[in-house]
């Protein structure tokens, strides 16, 4: 309990991210009650509505088939923060244990770091691209698509701290008393490992998000007319003269729920250790 | 004794350099595996859609014979790398037309862009990096470092068409898409500006933060404060002395950036319009061109894990610190 306290005086002293505490936690308030605040359902056409400026009646306007943007924009939250969230947790766990078992298991090292390899040897969005064009569009095909992304990020990263946790002298202690392997791995080495994975993860979460509207602003994410942000800009790039609110709100949304995820990485970094190398 | 020192650690460097290029080589294997394996996954009849919807089975039976699809996948694959060898990257499904060909008329195009938004980011991100060293905690420390936060978090697709609507729509200062005839005349700069730009924002940000990091760490070093005992003006200190060591992680991460680039290319290509490589895969994912998707990413491939060798093999000239053991 006193390290926590102790964490969270360091923490709140990093204004940033308070900040994006806050919003974050909007966030997810909108995307937990985003049918009871959405004034109108998002995928209903208001034909004689369409490409509206923003006003009274629709405050972010609509876009070409008289749908409108904000209530769109809030169904999107929900969108974007499943596919973060899910995406980060399976990484954790798929990227995690291939890399516990890389860092722990010396002879085992070379085939898991060999497949990591592999799999930065592309560059991240064409790996992407390469999944959800086996997979074709759809919400859990980009969140799968996503996952495997930062897989080799997240293996790579829980290695080198196994790696420099499983030296310590109270391994050696609990090695010698007759431990086994999963009681030291799951009782010493990973609870030594939260802190830096706790990072990662709150850093990375930013860029899932940013990578699926990537892929739905290229056509293969999540399909129409699931109102997805990257979606939205991009049906909104051809009607940039008449109506370019339909481009513009979607992207502020993805930016400050990016930013806020950024800040808290940030600060978690610097209140858990600041010469953390991540 | 100083000549076997340096003789061990020639020999050192060589053996892994041997071991790193090795190393690459079977990646590069295994990634054409990998890479052959998911377009197979592809959902879809590559001859059916060669034949048309209305072709009969025959007609597809006898295409797939023709391009060896009815080969075990070992062979085609065995095939389809003595033809990566030889320069055959085959054909388009769609057009029919030579994919080495199609590659290298838009090759150029994206090696422009990537080439130019890496330098625009090295500089910028420099010259922000140094200045948030030099002045750190004050407001421009604290607004650079703001700036590079905004430059990770904000989606690049975005930014290039808010880019659009600002200097092409509402001001109508910069092209929005497409290429010049020629890139060296000032009407040919203004159609790269907005994709440099685009692509190199993201990149200004890491290079800010990492720049200032790594000055922060040669500023405290003695010999910095040697030349500051020495009289010397203090801009000949900063950029001469400090950044002259801070800059060879900064100089790393530019060429492992331009890896990074020739993959971020997709997205600015297809906000502008831009007639390169990126634009030419996401052409055929679109049209389910699985010759075009396996080739491309397959040359995207080879050259990131290239350009991360090259960097690999070039800083154990450079820093004569490393060892190689």
């Amino acid at each position: 309990m006193l390290a926590v306290s102790y964490f969270w005086k360091r923490f709140k002293r990093h204004k940033p991210a308070i900040v994006g505490l806050i919003v974050v936690f909007f966030y997810i308030i909108i995307a937990v009650f985003g049918p009871y605040i959405a004034p109108y359902d998002p995928v209903t056409l208001h034909i004689e509505d369409r490409l509206q400026k923003p006003s009274a009646k629709y405050l972010f306007g609509t876009d070409a088939f008289g749908r409108d943007i904000l209530s769109r924009v809030i169904y999107g939250t929900r969108i974007s923060m499943t596919i973060g969230i899910l995406s980060i947790l399976m990484g954790v766990v798929i990227g995690g244990t291939m890399g516990v078992i890389a860092g722990y298991f010396s002879y085992l090292e070379r085939i898991i770091m060999f497949v990591v390899d592999v799999l930065l040897a592309f560059p991240s969005i064409l790996l992407a691209i390469g999944v959800m064009t086996i997979l074709g569009p759809g919400i859990y095909s980009v969140i799968i698509a996503v996952t495997i992304r930062q897989i080799p990020s997240f293996s790579r990263m829980v290695r080198s701290v196994v790696l420099s946790v499983k030296n310590y002298e109270y391994i050696e202690a609990a090695r010698a008393l007759g431990s086994s392997n999963a009681r030291i791995i799951f009782k010493s080495i990973l609870p030594n490992s939260f802190a830096p994975i706790l990072v990662y993860s709150t850093l990375q979460i930013g860029w899932n998000i940013l990578l699926a509207a990537i892929l739905s602003f290229l056509g293969i994410g999540v399909p129409p007319p699931i109102p997805e942000w990257g979606r939205m800009v991009a049906e909104g790039r051809n009607f940039l003269r008449q109506a370019p609110h339909i481009a513009t709100f979607p992207g502020i949304a993805i930016f400050l729920l990016v930013i806020s995820f950024n800040m808290i990485g940030d600060s978690l970094r610097d209140a858990i250790d600041p010469k953390l190398k991540i | 004794m100083a000549l076997n020192i340096i003789l061990n650690e020639r020999k050192l460097m060589i053996n892994y350099i041997l071991r790193r290029i090795m190393q690459t080589i079977a990646v590069l294997i295994c990634v054409s595996v990998l890479i052959f394996l998911m377009v197979h996954m592809i959902p879809g009849d590559p001859a059916r859609q060669i034949a048309g919807m209305d072709a009969t089975e025959e007609q597809v039976t006898s295409i797939r014979q023709n391009l060896g699809l009815d080969r075990p996948l070992l062979i085609q694959y065995l095939r389809y790398m003595r033809g990566i060898v030889k320069g055959d990257l085959g054909r388009s499904l769609r057009t029919r037309a030579l994919i080495s060909q199609e590659l290298k008329r838009r090759f150029p195009y994206t090696i422009i862009l990537a080439v130019f938004s890496v330098f625009f980011a090295g500089v910028l991100g420099v010259i922000f990096g140094v200045f948030s060293s030099v002045w750190k905690y004050s407001f421009f420390d604290h607004f650079f470092m703001m700036f590079s936060l905004v430059g990770v978090s904000i989606p690049n697709f975005w930014i290039g068409i808010m880019m659009i609507l600002l200097f092409s729509v509402k001001l109508p200062l910069l092209p929005s898409g497409g290429v010049p005839k020629s890139f060296l005349s000032v009407a040919g700069v203004r159609y790269i500006i907005l994709p440099v730009i685009t692509l190199g924002w993201t990149i200004v940000g890491m290079v800010t933060r990492l720049t200032r990091s790594s000055m922060l760490e040669v500023i405290q070093q003695d010999f910095i404060r040697t030349a500051h005992a020495k009289g010397l003006p203090r801009i000949k200190v900063i950029f001469k002395h400090a950044l002259k060591n801070a800059i060879l992680p900064v100089v790393t991460y530019l060429g492992l950036q331009f890896g990074f680039c020739l993959g971020g290319a997709v997205i600015t290509e297809t906000v502008f319009s831009w007639p390169g490589v990126g634009r030419y895969l996401l052409q055929g994912v679109y049209d389910r061109d699985y010759p075009v998707i396996q080739s491309t990413i397959l040359v995207f491939s080879c050259l990131f894990v290239m350009t991360n060798l090259v960097i690999d093999i070039s800083y154990t000239f450079i820093d004569p610190r490393i060892r190689y053991n």
